[in-house]
């Protein structure tokens, strides 16, 4: 008896031991590393430590597209344009841009920007980049986002041509996403080393990336940009979004991103701030016109929205956060929005009404598709709408689409496979246009959603006109169309949320899910 | 002994082509990387076709194959669609943190285990011995998120004892450890338990006894060998899948694991980490069975492999 006990103490030593022999070499494996760089001289580095989901593949700028990709990426790296927070487009690499004809966009570039390894930043490698983005043998994921580019033309050291295969007035915004890479440095190292050893104009320079680990960026001293107020950025990938709650809790990381709404109110009173905002992306339920079921009546469309109560989603599902959505998927924030759509009141009375006068005063069984994970709440958000079809009578079932499903759902595979219902939140962001968003509805589009030529007339419109106004205005009539076909029930903007150590201030949360850190301090 | 030995090699070979085959299949059948690689939008064809040409995806299948069967032999898998770095590098970058954690992990259960177990058997009819079963059974049936998130929001944040999430010093282990250990733990401890009340009756002990043994000398000498057999294949088994399945604690811990690495790679369609991965976590399973089965030898003698 006496023995058994002395094993446990033994067995209970050996485990201190163990973990203390194990030298802590995990985490530590292969990192690629970049030059590195004097910090500041007075006290120790200000170390700046972010925590998100996803994943962070190449310290590339061109082999990812997107959050969380982006947030390293615009540290390190610069575009001709950028977006203000309040979501205007400004000057970054280019001073200044115009249309010369109407397929040629001439972008006057900023003198004195040099790349951190000391190379000039010139109109050549403004060539250089889009050389390589446009070829598809590089395999890079931002190739499919300048689909409209038909080539760079140096003009002088400092004017450069981008020429589009038609009219494009995007293309000012679209430059934004195409991060710069320096011509010389890239034709000496070529593609592999560059990605092990990025080279910007940004105000932070690459560090060390250990994939799914950690990205580490470090202050750049000479950028344009200035001085950021950091010393070092390290962003750790973490999973679990309890997980990164409770390493801002005990102060493992200072910013926790994407964080849901369900341990907010824990986090605000251990002290942390809690930085929110709307993205441009709404969820919305598609509801289908053209399959052979019982929504294929307008009267039924109607029914199924004004069955559901968008207001009441954003307060018990998503917890206050995020925005109701005006009766379409652009939000105020968005180019072309309508301020004369809003939402279809909520009236179950009157969706039963039209049920009968439909012919289906009994309801009637259909199947609504979500995607689980991709967004936060969204298979929660698809339940509820469930929940408030079921009260009038539509026995909508719930059926959860894993990520490849959900993909072959949005680029129009297995299109005869697909629900009647399908909850998605389409990206206005992060150029804040409605041509992405709403190009889901012309009758070209591969999911074949909806078949309406006169907007197909004016969506083909904005794509080749460059005036600004028609735009707008071709934007506003063509969600008025889909409000008034009753084809979309738009719920609401999503959040997204960041939790913040009480100590760091200059976090914003901006509409296109960037996260900037010049200005973060610690 | 090197006959059982070459036959375990031939049995390797067998069962990591007979994998990677299957895995081939499936991978091919469940989707697109393409897709996955360019987002969820609907990308031009032009590029989509493209991509696919400069990765081979538009063989026929059987060329496809015979060409991955080629890099198998040579152990090169390509590169990662999302990285494009080299595939099995990434995933042996992964692998020494995975061993890691599950060597810990088995060491904390082992020599936590065995104490217990004997204590739950010697004293049988004691609150010790009860309140061991109910404390393994609990142990047994807590899903591994729950222990893990309960174990960081009590020793993490409320006592601040350990770091929360993350690798990189012994503290960071600590808590992952526990948490992929705990199902073990429970397991063993009742099969040792088990294991040891059925020897424990039988005679050559009761002549251990007789012949003036002491109780430390009766349990281990005696008893011990005779039911470890199924303890080793249970370690065995759980070492395998410990070290390629222990995704919700690498995910709730950001612990740099190949089970995390897997799964994401499953998710973005990057077959050949997914094939790299499976093959490495094949060979390591083929492998530690293969040692449980030369530790039946020593274990028990009369065993052999004619």
């Amino acid at each position: 008896m006496k023995r058994a006990l002395h094993s446990v103490a033994i067995a209970l030593s050996l485990l201190l031991l163990v973990t203390g022999c194990t030298a802590g070499t995990a985490g530590n494996s292969e990192p690629v590393k970049g030059p590195s760089s004097e910090t500041q001289s007075s006290g120790s580095p200000k170390l700046l430590k972010i925590a998100i989901g996803g994943t962070l593949p190449a310290a590339d700028p061109h082999m990812a597209y997107g959050f969380p990709a982006n947030l390293p990426h615009f540290a390190m790296f610069d575009a001709l344009t950028r977006f203000t927070d309040t979501g205007e487009l400004e000057s970054a690499l280019a001073t200044e841009w115009k249309s010369v004809d109407p397929t040629t966009w001439r972008f006057t570039l900023r003198k004195g920007v040099k790349f951190h390894n000391g190379e000039d930043f010139r109109a050549n490698s403004v060539k250089a980049t889009i050389d390589r983005v446009l070829d598809a043998n590089n395999k890079l994921t931002i190739t499919s986002r300048v689909g409209n580019v038909k080539e760079a033309r140096v003009v002088d050291e400092y004017t450069v041509d981008i020429i589009t295969k038609g009219p494009d007035a995007l293309l000012p915004k679209v430059m934004s996403v195409v991060l710069i890479i320096p011509a010389t440095y890239y034709s000496q190292v070529g593609a592999q080393k560059f990605t092990d050893n990025p080279v910007g104009t940004g105000a932070f320079k690459f560090k060390e990336l250990v994939v799914g680990d950690h990205f580490s960026l470090v202050a750049a001293e000479d950028s344009w940009r200035g001085r950021p107020r950091v010393d070092q950025v390290e962003i750790k990938i973490v999973p679990d979004a309890s997980s990164r709650s409770a390493a801002l809790k005990t102060g493992d990381v200072d910013i926790a991103h994407n964080l849901p709404t369900d341990q907010l109110e824990d986090l605000k009173k251990s002290g942390a701030q809690v930085v929110t905002t709307v993205l441009g992306r709404t969820a919305t339920i598609f509801v289908d016109p053209l399959k052979d079921t019982p929504l294929k009546d307008k009267r039924v469309r109607q029914a199924v929205l004004h069955a559901v109560d968008t207001e009441s989603i954003v307060k018990t599902v998503m917890g206050g956060y995020g925005r109701a959505a005006a009766g379409q998927i652009l939000g105020p924030d968005g180019f072309g929005y309508n301020p004369n759509v809003k939402a279809y009141p909520y009236d179950p009375a009157k969706a039963k009404a039209l049920l009968k006068e439909a012919g289906f005063p009994n309801g009637f069984p259909i199947k609504l598709e979500t995607p689980v994970g991709v967004n936060v709440n969204d298979k929660e958000t698809a339940e509820a709408v469930a929940g408030f079809l079921l009260a009038v009578g539509i026995n909508a079932q719930v059926s959860p689409l894993e990520y490849a499903g959900f993909l072959d759902r949005t680029s129009g595979r297995n299109v005869d496979g697909r629900a009647p219902l399908f909850l998605y939140g389409p990206d206005y962001l992060p150029l804040m246009d409605g041509d992405f968003p709403l190009s889901f509805f012309a009758s070209s589009h591969p999911s074949k959603r909806y078949n309406n030529p006169q907007f197909d007339k004016l969506f083909l419109e904005t794509r080749s006109t460059l005036d600004i106004q028609k735009r707008k205005e071709n934007f506003q009539a063509i969600q008025a169309m889909l409000h008034e076909d009753a084809v979309i029930l738009p719920l609401y903007q999503m959040p997204l949320i960041l939790g913040v150590n009480k100590n760091i201030t200059g976090v914003v949360a901006r509409p296109d899910q960037t996260l900037w850190l010049d200005k973060v301090g610690k | 002994m090197r006959e059982l030995l070459l036959r375990r090699l031939l049995t390797l070979l067998l069962v990591v082509w007979g994998i990677c085959t299957i895995l081939f299949l499936l991978l091919r059948v469940s989707g697109d990387p393409v897709t996955a690689l360019l987002g969820a939008d609907n990308p031009s064809p032009e590029v989509e076709a493209a991509i696919r040409k400069a990765y081979g995806l538009d063989q026929p299948l059987h060329i496809q194959y015979v060409r991955f069967l080629g890099g198998v032999a040579t152990l090169d898998f390509g590169e990662s669609f999302q990285t494009k770095k080299d595939a099995m590098g990434l995933v042996l970058e992964r692998i020494p943190a995975s061993l890691q954690l599950t060597v810990a992990a088995m060491l904390f259960s082992i020599t936590v285990a065995l104490p217990i177990g004997v204590i739950a058997a010697t004293q049988r009819r004691s609150p010790a011995s009860a309140g061991i079963m109910a404390v393994g059974l609990l142990g047994q049936s807590t899903p591994t998120f729950a222990l893990g998130l309960l174990l960081i929001f009590f020793l993490a944040v409320k006592f601040g004892w350990f770091p929360a999430v993350g690798a990189g010093s012994p503290r960071h282990l600590v808590l992952p450890a526990l948490t992929l250990a705990g199902p073990l733990l429970a397991k063993l401890v009742r099969l040792i338990r088990n294991g040891l009340l059925e020897v424990l009756g039988q005679d050559y002990i009761r002549t251990a006894h007789a012949k003036g043994a002491g109780f430390s000398r009766v349990i281990w000498r005696h008893a011990m060998r005779n039911m470890l057999i199924p303890v080793v294949t249970l370690i065995g088994l759980e070492f395998s899948y410990m070290l390629g399945g222990a995704v919700i604690v690498e995910s709730i811990f950001a612990w740099p694991g190949v089970g995390r690495q897997l799964l994401n790679a499953v998710t973005a369609r990057d077959y050949n980490v997914v094939q790299a991965s499976v093959f490495v976590i094949a060979c390591i399973a083929v492998l530690a069975n293969t040692l449980v089965d030369v530790a039946y030898r020593y274990l028990d003698p009369r065993i052999s492999y004619d």
